[in-house]
């Protein structure tokens, strides 16, 4: 599961997935701006067949908070 | 307008519409259009639309499209001519809100259409793009067994095929009612079927569930020709190019055969499912014009469809004679000329944007053009109507006469296709030359713009008595 995060991630920011831990942020991934946040939400609902609700996605502040939502639905992860 | 090189389209929206340029792009392509995009999100576009100095204004837009969401209805944006206003509120209608809108999106990042339905989004948008760009078209032509109705005439008789109130008969009657509809409205309709004429043509005209008859069609093709000989015959019947031509048949290697020989006609994907075909019939948004698309019909839109059933009639007639004059005798052509109005304005801007063959300057002018032309003293503008033994044609023809000191110069002179061959533009020139010794003027200089279709309208001046000079002038001394 946590390949298929990281691939989506990797995808999504056009980023290395070697370069991807939980502490990855918006700080340290140059592509993450708030757009490309919202459109990873949409895809991770797809791919692991979930619904976020509005609070989880404002608490999400790098990769780890993403993997702790994830489980909350879940998501073995 | 000729093509430019590439589309330049605008894009506003007071919500973000992040990669709708990219789905865009994509469509555009389909079309072999190029395009670039300009596109302002929120607030910016107020001060994009009103500002006389902004960067919308500076991209130089063709089109601009601005997008709403149904709800907001903002009075501060104001109805241009120059801006179209796409209502989201029929991408939710098509595909259900809550598909297209995830209201957590919309919340956080303002995202009212969830990327998936971008493409769909685009789709829609390119009913706006291809009437902008000419790519739109005028003219259905048919298949009749299992696409007009279920069943094959010939093997299962009148009383055998499936057109009715009970499915699967209430398919093809809803498709066929879909399609008067467009027809009502002014796209051309025409049969391409292979079968014997009788057997056919029996249905077209008695058949108790059948929406469509003989005229609804402005040309007949029932025959064992094939399908591209057939689609051919129409462009040719019709006077209309294959490039405004949409084909339906239920059959697939028909499809094929005609995509293969015929590209430039587009081959609607029909469905093996009749239950689909409205569907199918609902997807094709080439049909829309520029003024269709703000609700506006002119008057010829809604007559054009019995305007060319009169032209397939007169045709039939030509058939009958071997001398041309005889034939325009016994049409008893009444050509009207008179000053544009508010009335004519509409229409005589369409035609400058739509007619390619008779046209001599292809000059398009938008409606606010042909305004200001008549309300300019240095121009007049006219509008050229026809009616003839089989029905009215309507406004046919235009052009427009600018006044330089003892001159008067022929900005546009054009007539549409349908009444070609009728000699209606020596009327015309006829009619300007009276104007011109009216006036006192001393010289008509005309000319003519020579484009990869109008050939056709090359000699008009010399045959009416100009003199050419160079670069396509022809001057006639007024005496």
């Amino acid at each position: 599961m946590e390949e298929k995060l990281y691939r989506i991630l990797g995808e999504s920011f056009k980023a290395d997935i070697k370069t991807i831990n939980d502490s990855s942020s918006p700080e340290t991934i140059k592509e993450w701006d708030s757009f490309a946040g919202l459109m990873l939400v949409d895809k991770l609902e797809k791919e692991f067949n979930v619904k976020f609700t509005l609070n989880e996605v404002m608490d999400v502040k790098n990769v780890g908070d993403i993997k702790r939502h994830l489980r909350n639905h879940g998501i073995k992860i | 307008m000729s093509l430019p090189n590439k589309a330049k389209i605008a894009l506003l929206a007071p919500f973000t519409i992040k990669g709708l340029d990219k789905a865009l792009y994509e469509e555009c392509k389909k079309i072999a259009l190029d395009a670039e995009f300009f596109t302002a999100e929120y607030e910016k576009i107020y001060e994009e639309i009103l500002s006389s100095q902004s960067d919308l204004k500076k991209f130089m837009p063709d089109i601009s499209i601005l997008l709403t969401d149904g709800e907001s209805g903002d009075s501060r944006l104001p109805e241009r001519e120059d801006i179209f206003i796409y209502d989201l509120k029929n991408l939710f209608f098509k595909y259900g809100k809550y598909n297209v809108v995830d209201d957590k999106l919309r919340y956080i990042g303002n995202i009212v259409v969830k990327p998936e339905y971008l493409p769909k989004l685009a789709h829609e948008l390119m009913a706006y793009v291809k009437a902008k760009f000419s790519k739109n078209r005028k003219c259905i032509a048919l298949d009749l067994d299992n696409t007009l109705w279920g069943g094959i005439v010939g093997e299962d008789g009148f009383e055998g095929i499936a057109l009715d109130t009970k499915a699967p008969g209430n398919a093809y009657l809803e498709f066929q009612k879909s399609l008067l509809e467009l027809n009502k409205r002014g796209i051309i309709l025409a049969i391409a079927s292979r079968n014997n004429y009788e057997d056919a043509i029996k249905v077209v005209r008695e058949h108790p569930y059948m929406q469509l008859r003989e005229d609804n069609f402005a040309s007949i093709q029932i025959d064992w020709s094939d399908k591209v000989a057939q689609i051919k015959k129409i462009a040719e019947e019709v006077n209309i190019g294959l490039d405004s031509i949409v084909f339906f048949d239920d059959d697939a290697l028909n499809r094929e055969l005609v995509r293969q020989a015929l590209p430039e006609v587009l081959v609607a994907d029909m469905p093996k499912d009749p239950a689909l075909y409205l569907r199918a019939l609902k997807e094709i948004n080439d049909f829309e014009t520029l003024q269709s698309l703000r609700g506006i019909f002119t008057e010829e839109d809604l007559k054009r469809s019995e305007m060319y059933v009169a032209q397939r009639k007169a045709n039939e007639l030509k058939s009958q004679f071997s001398n041309m004059e005889d034939f325009l005798k016994s049409l008893e052509m009444k050509i009207n000329i008179e000053k544009a109005n508010d009335f004519t304005i509409p229409r005589i801007a369409q035609l400058t944007q739509k007619t390619n063959q008779f046209n001599l300057t292809t000059k398009r002018y938008a409606e606010s053009d042909i305004r200001n032309f008549a309300k300019n003293q240095d121009f007049e503008v006219f509008s050229v109507d026809v009616k003839d033994k089989f029905g009215d044609h309507g406004i046919v023809g235009a052009f427009i006469a600018k006044n330089e000191g003892s001159k008067i110069v022929v900005d546009t002179f054009l007539l549409s296709c349908r009444v070609i061959g009728r000699n209606i533009e020596n009327r015309m020139v006829e009619f300007i030359k009276e104007k011109a010794k009216e006036r006192g003027a001393s010289e008509i200089v005309g000319q003519y713009i020579p484009t990869p279709k109008n050939s056709i309208c090359k000699d008009v001046y010399k045959n009416c008595g100009f003199g050419e000079s160079e670069n396509n002038l022809f001057k006639f001394e007024v005496a």
